[in-house]
């Protein structure tokens, strides 16, 4: 049964992502375009917190930080590096700069064991410090203005073939297999043995502990990976705007990734993909005050999910059900049902 | 540094504990990580902005402020907070991170993007350390203390007081022995969002009102309480006049983004050294 939805689950994403590599067959409208590509690129972020609050219970605040980072990697370094070797060289600062960053903060934060809370505000302090480093090294970022004149990306092998993406449609094409290749990889990470180790620890904390597994290892991995894909994601999306600004690290931005993840459902990655596809398309026709009034109703939809649609939220909490960690009676798992009282106070305690 | 300089990083000092103070008691009685507290604060700040547009006195503001966001604070902990109780996982801090921005959004409509203005209900500065200051910040940073202290004799002498401790000590048993805990939880949302919300109002005339003002509040808030020790409200002191007192001291010689980065780094490292906070005794609490 499980084996058939996962089935079925990899055959919607490919009808979806087929349908969406036609739109151009059927339509050559660049707006359009545009705001598909953005979707997806935005599906790619989505995904990216779904492996996270979804598969291994992390809360990551800040999603928008590594997005960020990709999207200035590329303003930067496409601009002062041509070519071929540009877009490799951001591709790589894009990948590894959240990757690093998620590793260290990870790392930090659940160091100590119990640290879960730490990790939520750790990346959102520092998407406000990213913020202000933004604004403030004008030399390098464009400070509040932003980098305009974003490049087009190339891809392909110096002096043999080169593919440049510079128009479009053809950087349209390049999303879509983008996409496609991030739903693949994010599918097998958690459908694996290391997914199923992420989701024991998830699910219990100190039973994967007893069982060997190094709980710290496995969450800075699933950190580190998720804030690679989210920077390739931010490098994708820059040329799509054709600006980047210290917006990309705005809380706005978080705070609708975790929309799409609540309304698609946390732990389905096609559930937030598709969220954030429809929801972008949706979106793109606001402006102005009617845009500020859609941050409104996204943020009163995503309270009433969190009130009223547990069912997205039940991962997160059978995890922090298990807070304490290494003592003996976690040799002896208590039913799910009656946590002792003195787990029932650490609820919420890192 | 001069005397302008000690004057400022001790208010910044004060009001950094006010807030800060707030969310801990917030998070102490209820394990509630309240990402909204900092709209709070907003809150406070444009309740002077409503009552001083209307022609009143900035002290009606000043006054009606912890009323008015003690009140907001209340039913929003009856309406997102304590149906979320049961989940016992970070449902809440989700929700709360939900509402602040929808109240920073509806703020924006409502108000507009601009940054407002207040007047200051004191004009005028004194010489003190040698410098001129600005006499109401330095009447503002008297109410906060007074306040804080006020709260202190009221969380560590009364009985009202030693109910919340026992409950941030263990909500089960202080249950058990009698107390009404949900009411308790209630009145503790309430008390602590008044605080943010009189911070708010008490600081609007010498800083930009603007919707967006209540994420630094938020995040430094929880440096504060990181640094200090999770569930220590003396460690909120020590923690508030670190962050708060630090981060205004080394604006002074560097920009506010270095000093952004010197205080989180700081928490960071508390984090990894002192897991428990800087100012708690013994061990890792883990209740």
């Amino acid at each position: 049964m499980m084996r058939l939805f996962r089935s079925q689950t990899r055959i919607a994403a490919a009808v979806l992502l087929v349908a969406a590599a036609l739109v151009p067959v059927v339509s050559s409208d660049v707006y359009w375009y545009n705001v598909i590509a953005t979707g997806l690129v935005f599906g790619v972020l989505a995904m990216s917190l779904d492996l996270q609050w979804g598969y291994s219970g992390i809360i990551n605040l800040a999603p928008a930080m590594s997005f960020g980072l990709g999207a200035y990697s590329w303003g930067i370094v496409g601009d002062r590096i041509e070519g071929i070797g540009g877009t490799y060289v951001a591709l790589l600062a894009a990948a590894a700069v959240p990757a690093l960053l998620g590793a260290v903060v990870a790392f930090v934060s659940f160091k100590a064991g119990t640290r879960e809370i730490y990790f939520a505000l750790i990346t959102l302090a520092l998407t406000l410090v990213l913020e202000q480093v933004a604004l403030a090294a004008t030399g390098l970022t464009g400070g509040s203005n932003g980098l305009l004149g974003i490049a087009w990306p190339e891809i392909g092998i110096p002096g043999a073939f080169e593919i440049v993406f510079d128009t479009p449609e053809s950087y349209y094409y390049l999303v879509v297999v983008l996409t496609a290749i991030a739903f693949v990889v994010c599918t097998a990470l958690v459908s694996g043995r290391f997914g199923s180790i992420l989701a024991a620890i998830r699910e219990s904390e100190h039973r994967a502990e007893t069982l060997g597994y190094s709980t710290l290892r496995y969450r800075v991995a699933i950190s580190t990976i998720a804030a690679a894909l989210a920077g390739v994601a931010g490098m994708a999306y820059a040329p799509l705007t054709g600006i980047v600004d210290p917006s990309v690290f705005g809380v706005a931005l978080s705070v609708q990734v975790f929309v799409w993840v609540a309304v698609g459902g946390a732990g389905t990655l096609l559930g937030p993909l598709v969220a954030a596809l429809l929801i972008t398309a949706g979106q793109s026709s606001l402006t102005g005050s009617s845009a500020t009034a859609y941050l409104l109703v996204i943020g009163v939809v995503f309270i009433l999910i969190v009130l009223f649609l547990p069912g997205g939220l039940a991962s997160v909490g059978e995890r922090l059900r298990r807070l304490r960690r290494g003592r003996l009676t976690a040799l002896t798992p208590a039913p799910p049902a009656a946590p002792t009282p003195q787990e029932a106070q650490g609820e919420g305690q890192p | 540094m001069n005397g302008t300089d000690v004057l400022n990083i001790a208010v910044a000092s004060v009001f950094t504990v006010e807030v800060a103070l707030g969310l801990m008691i917030i998070f102490g009685v209820m394990r509630v990580i309240n990402m909204a507290h900092g709209e709070l604060f907003m809150l406070g700040a444009y309740t002077m902005v409503v009552v001083t547009s209307a022609g009143l006195s900035p002290w009606v503001g000043i006054v009606l402020a912890p009323l008015v966001v003690g009140a907001f604070g209340m039913a929003v902990e009856r309406a997102m907070i304590r149906p979320l109780y049961q989940r016992r996982d970070l449902s809440s801090l989700l929700a709360t991170f939900g509402l602040s921005i929808v109240l920073q959004q509806a703020v924006r409509l409502i108000f507009g993007p601009q940054s407002k203005t207040v007047p200051t209900p004191i004009e005028g500065s004194v010489s003190l350390l040698g410098t001129t200051y600005p006499t109401y910040r330095l009447v503002a940073a008297t109410m906060a203390i007074l306040v804080i202290v006020a709260v202190g004799l009221l969380l560590y002498r009364s009985s009202f007081g030693i109910r919340v401790r026992a409950t941030i000590e263990g909500a089960e048993v202080a249950e058990a022995l009698g107390t009404n805990t949900t009411r308790i939880a209630s009145l503790a949302f309430a008390l602590g969002a008044a605080l943010a919300g009189f911070a708010g109002a008490l600081m609007a005339p010498f800083i930009g009102v603007v919707s967006t003002m209540g994420l630094e509040q938020t995040v430094r808030s929880f440096l504060v309480v990181i640094t200090g020790g999770m569930g220590s409200i003396a460690g909120t002191f020590g923690g508030g006049v670190l962050i708060g007192g630090g981060e205004s001291a080394l604006t002074i010689p560097f920009s506010g983004t270095v000093a952004q980065i010197c205080v989180l780094g700081l928490a960071i490292l508390v984090m990894l050294v002192r897991p428990q906070g800087l100012f708690s005794r013994g061990g890792v609490r883990t209740a």
